[in-house]
């Protein structure tokens, strides 16, 4: 193999690193900003200050995903610690 | 093109005269000629006591030109979340929608959900209204009127917020997608459609609220002291969100009742005087009576 090939594979090899690791703390942000939209209009199922209650029924039926997991959040917030370890894969 | 109906809202503390008042206004439109629709919004119904008939959703004639109705707000919450549940089946897992139903047979119970009932209602009723030229509220006591008001306001307050939020969410899941796919991937996400469609119906609202050819804001009063100090938190509480009275209807006025301070407390308002009946006014003989020995009357 040339070492041109050899120092653009290396490169290509680094960018998708890069490009993953990017990938993956935007993907964290984004997971965060919709737990937030989330608990913003969906607070009330939560006893959280919410909006107008027709803003979030006229949001209801597109928001499945969101009333779930704040769902399971409400679970696991009796067990902070645990939930904290989960997610940084500890055990 | 038909010009589009004008609202004229009659507000003001309980047991002023708000359907009275409300109810002289509309008989004294419709017999000089104007299309006129008569709604009773408040929950506590007065204007088949008025008029000695039953009234319902429907609107019933009084005259050629005069209809009434009575909204039915809990029709309009059960019509609601019944749309919501259904919308809800059809989008959620079995399991889930099962959950929620329980839910949401409790909301019919939940605070808000009355002013929103109202504000359906009114859009109703002004999408209906072809070919009318006033459509007159007679409004529920100060609390719930001025929620409903305000609904308009304080819903797109949040829901610019909320869309604010939903535009960066949006906007990570392209950069997401331009760095896995090398693309732009285009969104169509349905609940920032749904924002929008709320923030355009809403802003609509309180467009015709603010407008003063398509609004007419009345306040009715007695001549005492807690009626005055209701309405004066009344104006204060509109003004906070631009929303102005243009009249002032002092209701059971009697010669011995100087109202030179109203005037001046109410300086940008017109004041119209409905003196104290000697006769209970009910039944459209009493009222046209009572208009036709009126001296003046605000134009509307």
């Amino acid at each position: 193999m040339k070492p041109l090939n050899k120092l653009k594979q290396t490169w290509d090899i680094y960018k998708e690193a890069a490009a993953n690791s990017a990938v993956d703390t935007l993907e964290t942000e984004l997971g965060e900003l919709e737990n937030i939209f989330g608990l913003l209009v969906l607070g009330s199922f939560v006893g959280f200050p919410s909006p107008p209650m027709q803003i979030t029924l006229d949001l209801l039926p597109e928001m499945e995903q969101h009333f779930t997991l704040m769902l399971n959040k409400v679970d696991t917030a009796q067990s902070p610690i645990s939930d904290l370890l989960s997610t940084f894969d500890v055990l | 093109m038909n010009k589009p109906a004008k609202n004229i809202f009659f507000l003001g503390k309980g047991g002023v005269g708000k359907s009275t008042t409300s109810a002289i206004t509309a008989l004294y439109l419709s017999e000089r000629g104007k299309n006129v629709q008569l709604i009773s919004m408040d929950p506590a119904h007065n204007q088949s006591d008025i008029f000695e008939k039953s009234f319902g959703e429907k609107a019933v004639k009084l005259n050629k030109h005069l209809a009434v109705k009575e909204v039915d707000l809990n029709k309009w919450v059960k019509k609601y979340l019944a749309d919501i549940q259904f919308q809800v089946k059809r989008s959620y897992s079995y399991l889930t929608a099962f959950n929620l139903e329980h839910y949401l047979d409790l909301i019919k119970y939940s605070p808000g959900i009355e002013e929103y009932a109202m504000l359906m209602a009114y859009k109703d009723i002004r999408k209906k209204a072809k070919g009318i030229d006033y459509i007159i509220f007679d409004m529920p006591p100060t609390a719930l009127t001025l929620k409903f008001m305000t609904l308009p306001q304080t819903s797109l307050l949040w829901l610019k917020k909320l869309m604010d939020l939903r535009n960066k969410i949006i906007e990570k899941r392209k950069i997401i997608s331009k760095i896995k796919f090398g693309t732009k991937e285009i969104e169509t996400d349905k609940i920032r459609n749904k924002l929008t469609e709320q923030i355009k119906d809403y802003n609509e609202i309180e467009l015709i609220f603010k407008n003063p050819d398509q609004t007419l804001l009345n306040l009715v009063m007695n001549p005492d002291k807690l009626s005055f100090s209701e309405s004066m938190l009344i104006v204060e509480h509109l003004k906070k969100f631009n929303i102005t009275i243009q009249n002032i209807f002092l209701n059971k006025y009697n010669s011995q009742f100087g109202i030179s301070h109203i005037q001046k407390q109410f300086s940008n308002t017109n004041l119209q005087l409905l003196s104290e009946s000697n006769n209970p006014l009910i039944g459209i003989p009493e009222l046209t009576n009572y208009i036709n020995n009126l001296a003046t009357f605000i134009e509307l």
